[in-house]
């Protein structure tokens, strides 16, 4: 684990992210029998795209469309906008509600970072969303019967919201989709925030991504390349907040926290948690899952301070 | 008396008289709950014969019932069966033919193959004794639903077609207020289901073109008019409370010269009596009008879309067709539904809203009727005489499409019996 350093004083690690964004270019131009193919459309309430490489765009239709029915499945089951969602078919209930193993996997494992976390994710903070005067929220209040699948909200007012997760899900369902038909190479994306890589493009060593600098418009916190892994970036800045569940507060200090993991819907998590976290317990949640990667940005007193926990070492991105 | 013996009871007591196609479709959609015939503890146990896109998603909202497990998981293309037991996530018996699921010691079988095979497939499981969820279309061919529906009457199973927004609160609230009159005399319907996609799966090697892109093939597919009209049918069906006496249709392959063999340019229109119209139109080289059902009556519209209902008074004047007695009706006066001269309409309507008991998805709340029909023995809301009737259609419509000639049908002697 990365030593806690300011930001700027490190022009060993600008000239590290460079040099590969140089040899992806290069391997990229050897590609000849291989196409990118690229297709945007909005889903859960934002953009998703999708870049695949195939041998033709004919190829990739059947492929980009399977992808993107796999996102609209995934936002017919967790979306809190639509009534006839699986969600909001569980947040409607007034008792105990069987649910697919899908959703029980799901739920379980949503609330099991809960619990690790200690709350700072909680997937029950919907109400908190609401704006509500005295909203319900507490992971704790979900009962998850794994033997008879049922689910229940043993709270009045208990609201289960997938915004922290349904994104990161939904790009792990379609990339599993993806690499099942036998696509090797394909990065999705929803919203500039979340990512999912399968294999890198032909010749390349991963997909550039460019986190943006939350505090420098224009600029880059940091680069990476992607491949066989998920990436979410959280933050306060702009119009998204991210509210600390345990307190109801909009959590403080953190500006932006960039989260790379083997699966697209723990990066997603993570970057949640952390960003409500801050930067030592953050760090100490991190100590024992060695796949996870991340860059954080917190406010200092004087600086923002950028704390890195296994960054210098991507393999694989 | 075990429990078979009491699901057998049960039917066999529910079948008592033959019901018309009226009284079927004018139905209440909300049943009460008879005296069960399986306890609720009890698991019911289904078979999925077809593990296909749509196969896996019946299954995963079947599963969202309470007491229910897959017993049997059958499909001709083996990596169906990992896919399927990722859903399951249990170790579920597979069957390479469906003789052996319907031998099989499931409740019920829950139809998911391409059209070509609903007949052999649906007959054979309730000849075996099984209940039968099918999916829509009924039937490629006229004769193939009639096979059917035969099949269904001369039993004591439960059939369910895979309407299911017979089961949409919007669709039922749409259908009550037209039975209120709100709209006035409904005369005709136009109903789109417009894509901007080939329609293509991805197919890992050529050998299996026609295994997994039967959708486009006539041997086994009825095309857009079966895959996506049915649909629609079904709903002017539903509204008209009256099934369509002659089909005329019009298809070509306008764009998708691929080697397909169904349309990708579908016009048809059907008659009902009285001379109620519906016109449906599918195409899969333009998204603009997506899906919508324009329910047009003689004092206002219905706009039925995947998701939501609006609905649209026409404006109150001397000389329309609105009563007189609505002259005065805010709701007919309203300025915010004013047209200018023959210009179209281009505001919105007013949503159609769906009380929270009426909530939720269409499929999760249909595949739970089915499951509670095979508890109580209580008929499906969609049965074989929903599934018959726009299974029919499509067939005849498709016939219309493909000899340039309109069909006639015969719906009249489709009347009662069955379950």
């Amino acid at each position: 684990m990365d030593l806690p350093f300011r930001r700027g004083i490190r022009p060993f690690a600008a000239m590290r992210t460079l040099l590969i964004f140089v040899i992806a270019l290069l391997g990229a131009q050897t590609v000849l029998a291989q196409q990118l193919v690229r297709e945007r459309r909005p889903a859960m309430g934002t953009t998703v795209s999708v870049l695949l490489y195939a041998p033709s765009s004919e190829a990739a239709a059947p492929h980009l469309e399977a992808a993107f029915a796999e996102i609209e499945r995934v936002e017919q089951l967790l979306s809190d906008y639509r009534e006839d969602s699986e969600l909001s078919r569980l947040n409607r209930a007034t008792g105990p509600v069987t649910v697919d193993p899908e959703m029980l996997r799901l739920l379980n494992r949503a609330l099991g970072w809960a619990r690790q976390s200690g709350g700072a994710f909680d997937p029950t903070v919907g109400a908190l969303m609401d704006s509500t005067d005295s909203p319900v929220v507490g992971w704790q209040h979900v009962s998850v019967d794994l033997l008879t699948r049922e689910v229940s909200r043993l709270r009045d007012g208990l609201r289960l919201d997938a915004g922290a997760f349904g994104k990161g899900y939904a790009l792990e369902s379609a990339a599993t989709v993806l690499r099942e038909a036998g696509v090797t190479s394909a990065l999705l994306s929803m919203g500039g925030s979340s990512y999912r890589a399968l294999g890198p493009p032909p010749g390349a060593r991963g997909w550039l991504i460019h986190v943006d600098d939350p505090t420098e418009g224009g600029t880059h916190a940091t680069s990476v390349m992607l491949s066989q892994a998920g990436l979410s970036t959280s933050g306060n800045l702009e119009r998204t907040h991210i509210m600390d569940p345990r307190t109801g507060q909009p959590a403080t200090g953190c500006e932006q926290t960039t989260v790379i993991a083997p699966d697209a819907m723990d990066a997603d998590i993570l970057s949640t948690a952390l960003c409500v976290l801050g930067p030592d317990a953050g760090e100490q949640m991190l100590g024992g899952l060695s796949t996870i990667r991340a860059w954080l940005i917190y406010a200092g007193t004087e600086h923002s301070e950028v704390r890195t926990i296994r960054w210098t070492s991507p393999s694989g991105s | 008396m075990n429990r078979r013996t009491f699901i057998k009871t049960g039917t066999l007591a529910a079948a008592a008289g033959p019901v018309s196609w009226a009284e079927s479709a004018a139905s209440p959609a909300i049943w009460t709950r008879r005296a069960s015939a399986l306890a609720p503890s009890d698991t019911v146990r289904l078979g999925i014969l077809g593990a296909g896109s749509r196969g896996k998603d019946l299954m995963r909202h079947f599963l969202r019932s309470p007491g229910v497990e897959f017993g049997g998981i059958c499909d001709v293309y083996e990596p169906r069966f990992a896919e399927a037991r990722q859903i399951t996530e249990q170790n579920t018996p597979v069957f390479e033919d469906f003789r052996g699921l319907v031998e099989s010691d499931v409740d019920a079988i829950v139809v998911a193959t391409p059209l070509g095979l609903h007949a052999e497939h649906m007959v054979a499981a309730v000849r075996g004794g099984k209940h039968v969820f099918g999916e829509k279309s009924l039937a490629l061919t006229q004769p193939g639903c009639d096979q059917i529906r035969n099949a269904v009457q001369d039993s004591d199973r439960l059939f369910q077609v895979g309407h299911q927004y017979r089961y949409a609160g919007w669709y039922q609230e749409a259908v009550r207020r037209i039975r209120e009159g709100e709209i006035g005399r409904v005369t005709h319907i136009h109903a789109f289901w417009h894509r901007n996609y080939n329609w293509r799966r991805h197919v890992p090697e050529p050998g299996l073109e026609r295994l997994i892109n039967w959708r486009l093939y006539r041997e086994w597919s009825g095309g857009l008019l079966a895959e996506l009209g049915s649909h629609h049918i079904e709903t002017a069906n539903w509204i008209f409370d009256a099934l369509p006496v002659r089909a005329m249709g019009s298809g070509a392959i306008t764009f998708y010269q691929d080697g397909r063999e169904t349309y990708d340019n579908v016009q048809v229109i059907y008659d009902y009596p009285e001379g109620r119209k519906l016109f449906f139109s599918s195409v899969i080289g333009n998204r603009l009008n997506g899906f919508q059902i324009r329910v047009f009556g003689t004092t206002g519209t219905i706009l039925l879309t995947l998701q939501d209902g609006e609905i649209y008074h026409e404006q109150a004047t001397e000389n329309s067709a609105i009563p007189e007695e609505l002259l005065n009706d805010p709701r007919y006066t309203s300025p915010t539904l004013a047209t200018d001269g023959d210009m179209p309409y281009r505001g919105t309507g007013h949503p159609i809203e769906v009380p929270e008991s009426m909530q939720g998805d269409p499929t999760t709340l249909a595949t739970a009727a089915f499951v509670e029909a095979i508890r109580s023995g209580k008929r499906p809301e969609a049965d074989i005489h929903v599934g018959w009737g726009s299974g029919n259609a499509v067939a005849a419509g498709n016939r219309a499409m493909q000899t340039g000639m309109p069909v006639v049908m015969e719906s009249a002697e489709v009347m009662g019996g069955g379950r």
